[in-house]
C-alpha cells in the first residue's frame, strides 16, 4: 500500500514510516511530496496539515497512528511520548532523550535523502524499542 | 574476394556512399591496406577531430564526404548559455558559488521558490547575485515572514488558551489580535500549520500566508519588538541566576538546572540574537562553576 508524506522528514515521520513499516503495513512504499496537492489518490497521506494521520489536539501523528490502529503496546507508547516531545515541544512528557532525537534526525535530514533516511532511522527505532521494552520488563534503566 | 561487413550508409546526393558495398578501382590499394572502413559515428568523429573532407584512406566511399553531412554541434548547455550571457552584459564571475537568498531570482533568471526549502541550497554559479533590473520578478531584499490569520470562536476558552500557549512558545510578533508572524524557516511555517490545524480542529478559521514588509522601517520595528520582548525573557533569566548565589547548595543545584532549560527555551524563541543573549548564557555558567567548586 502507498502511504505519502511531506519530505524532509524529522522525528514525527520517520517515526511514523517506521511503525507503518513493522506494525501496520509490512510491505508499504513511501512517497514524499513538497507539495500538500501534489498529494497522489492511491495513497494514504500521514503527517500533513487537514489530514486525519496527523497533530490533532495537540498530540503528534504517532499519537494518531497508535489511536487509529488502536495498538495497545505500551512500549510504543513510551515511544510516542518521545516523539511528542521531540516534535511538539510542548513538556507534556518528562522525556529528556527527546530534545537529542530530534537534534540527531534534523542533521541527518539535512545530509541523507528521504529514502536514505527511513533505512538509517529503522534500526534507531528498533534500538530504542528494545531498550525500553527491557527497562519496562526490568523496572530500572538496561545495562 | 573478401566480404567486409560495411555498413549502410545515408543517401546523399553526389556521393558514392549510396553503393557502400562497391569496391573503388583500386583493389589493389584495398587489399594492401585491409582495415575495415569507418562506420557513420566513427566517421563523424574522424571529421570533428581533423577537419572537414580530409581523405583518410583512398578507396574508401565513407570517409570521402563533404562538409554538408558534419553533424551540428549540441546545443550549449544551461551554464554556458548563462556564461555566456552574463560576459556579454559585463558581469564578473566571482568563481566560488555563492548561496542565494530564497524567494530571489538567480543568474539564469529562473526564481528561486521560498517553498519548499531545498536542502542543498542554491547557489548563484559563481556570479555575483545582482538584481536583473528587466521586466523580471524583483529581488526582495528583505527576510520573508510567515504569518497565520486566526479567529477562534467565542466560546469555549480552553482552545484560545491552549493555542496562545503554543504560539508564545515559538515566539511569535502579534502583528493585530487575530494575526501572529514569525519569520519564515520550515520549521517555523510547520509549527504554524499545527496552531493552524488546532484553530480549525476547534472550529475557528486559519490561514497561513507567505510575506515580506513593504518597507524597511517597518520591518526594522517588527524586529526591533520582538528583539525587545525576548530581552525581557533573557534579562529574567539573569536576574534569578544573580539572586541564585546567594541561596544554599542544594536549592542552587535546582535553581541551575531550571534556568539552564529556560534558557534553552528562549533560545529556541529568539530569532534575532543579540548581546544579551551570550550575557545570559555566561550568567548561567558562572553558577554552573560555582557550583563546580562548592562540591
Amino acid at each position: 500500500m502507498k502511504w505519502v508524506t511531506r519530505s524532509g522528514c524529522h522525528v514525527d515521520r520517520t517515526a511514523c514510516a517506521w511503525l507503518i513499516r513493522n506494525v501496520i503495513d509490512p510491505d508499504a512504499e513511501f512517497v514524499f511530496v513538497d507539495d500538500p496537492d501534489d498529494v497522489p489518490a492511491d495513497a494514504t497521506p500521514f503527517d500533513i496539515r487537514g489530514v486525519e494521520l496527523s497533530h490533532h489536539d495537540g498530540e503528534c501523528s504517532f499519537e494518531t497512528f497508535l489511536k487509529k490502529y488502536d495498538i495497545p503496546d505500551p512500549v510504543l507508547w513510551e515511544i510516542a511520548k518521545i516523539v511528542h516531545e521531540a516534535d511538539v515541544g510542548d513538556e507534556r512528557f518528562d522525556a529528556p532523550e527527546a530534545s537529542g532525537l530530534d537534534v540527531l534526525i534534523r542533521g541527518l535530514s539535512m545530509v541523507k535523502d528521504d529514502p536514505e533516511l527511513l533505512a538509517l532511522t529503522s534500526p534507531l527505532y528498533d534500538g530504542l524499542y528494545e531498550y525500553i521494552k527491557r527497562a519496562t520488563a526490568l523496572g530500572r534503566e538496561p545495562s | 574476394m573478401v566480404f567486409l561487413p560495411l555498413p549502410i550508409n545515408p543517401i546523399k546526393e553526389g556521393a558514392m556512399s549510396h553503393a557502400p558495398n562497391k569496391f573503388h578501382e583500386c583493389n589493389l590499394k584495398e587489399r594492401a591496406d585491409p582495415s575495415p572502413p569507418l562506420d557513420d559515428e566513427q566517421r563523424r568523429i574522424t571529421q570533428l577531430t581533423w577537419g572537414n573532407g580530409r581523405k583518410l584512406r583512398l578507396g574508401s566511399a565513407a570517409v570521402n564526404a563533404t562538409a554538408d553531412d558534419k553533424p551540428e554541434r549540441r546545443p550549449p548547455s544551461l551554464k554556458r548559455v548563462v556564461e555566456n550571457r552574463d560576459r556579454a552584459e559585463g558581469r564578473q564571475a566571482i568563481g566560488r558559488e555563492a548561496p542565494m537568498l530564497r524567494g530571489s531570482v538567480c543568474t539564469a533568471r529562473h526564481a528561486i521558490p521560498a517553498w519548499p526549502p531545498r536542502r542543498n541550497g542554491y547557489s548563484n554559479r559563481g556570479y555575483i547575485g545582482q538584481s536583473p533590473g528587466g521586466p523580471y520578478y524583483p529581488m526582495p531584499k528583505r527576510l520573508l515572514w510567515v504569518l497565520m490569520s486566526y479567529r477562534f470562536p467565542r466560546e469555549p476558552s480552553t482552545p484560545r488558551i491552549a493555542a496562545w500557549r503554543k504560539l508564545h512558545r515559538l515566539g511569535v510578533a502579534q502583528l493585530q489580535d487575530g494575526v501572529v508572524a514569525l519569520p519564515l524557516d520550515a520549521r517555523n511555517r510547520e509549527q504554524l500549520e499545527w496552531v493552524a490545524q488546532d484553530v480549525m480542529d476547534a472550529g475557528g478559521e486559519a490561514s497561513i500566508w507567505m510575506a515580506e514588509p513593504t518597507t524597511d522601517a517597518q520591518e526594522r520595528q517588527l524586529v526591533a519588538r520582538m528583539m525587545e520582548e525576548i530581552a525581557a525573557q533573557y534579562q529574567a533569566v539573569i536576574d534569578e541566576a544573580a539572586s541564585a548565589s546567594s541561596k544554599p547548595e542544594g536549592v542552587r543545584r535546582r535553581m541551575l538546572k531550571r534556568l539552564r532549560r529556560e534558557l534553552r527555551r528562549v533560545r529556541q524563541r529568539d530569532y534575532f540574537p543579540a548581546a544579551i543573549r551570550q550575557q545570559a548564557h555566561d550568567v548561567v555558567e558562572e553558577l554552573a562553576v560555582q557550583e563546580e567548586f562548592a562540591r
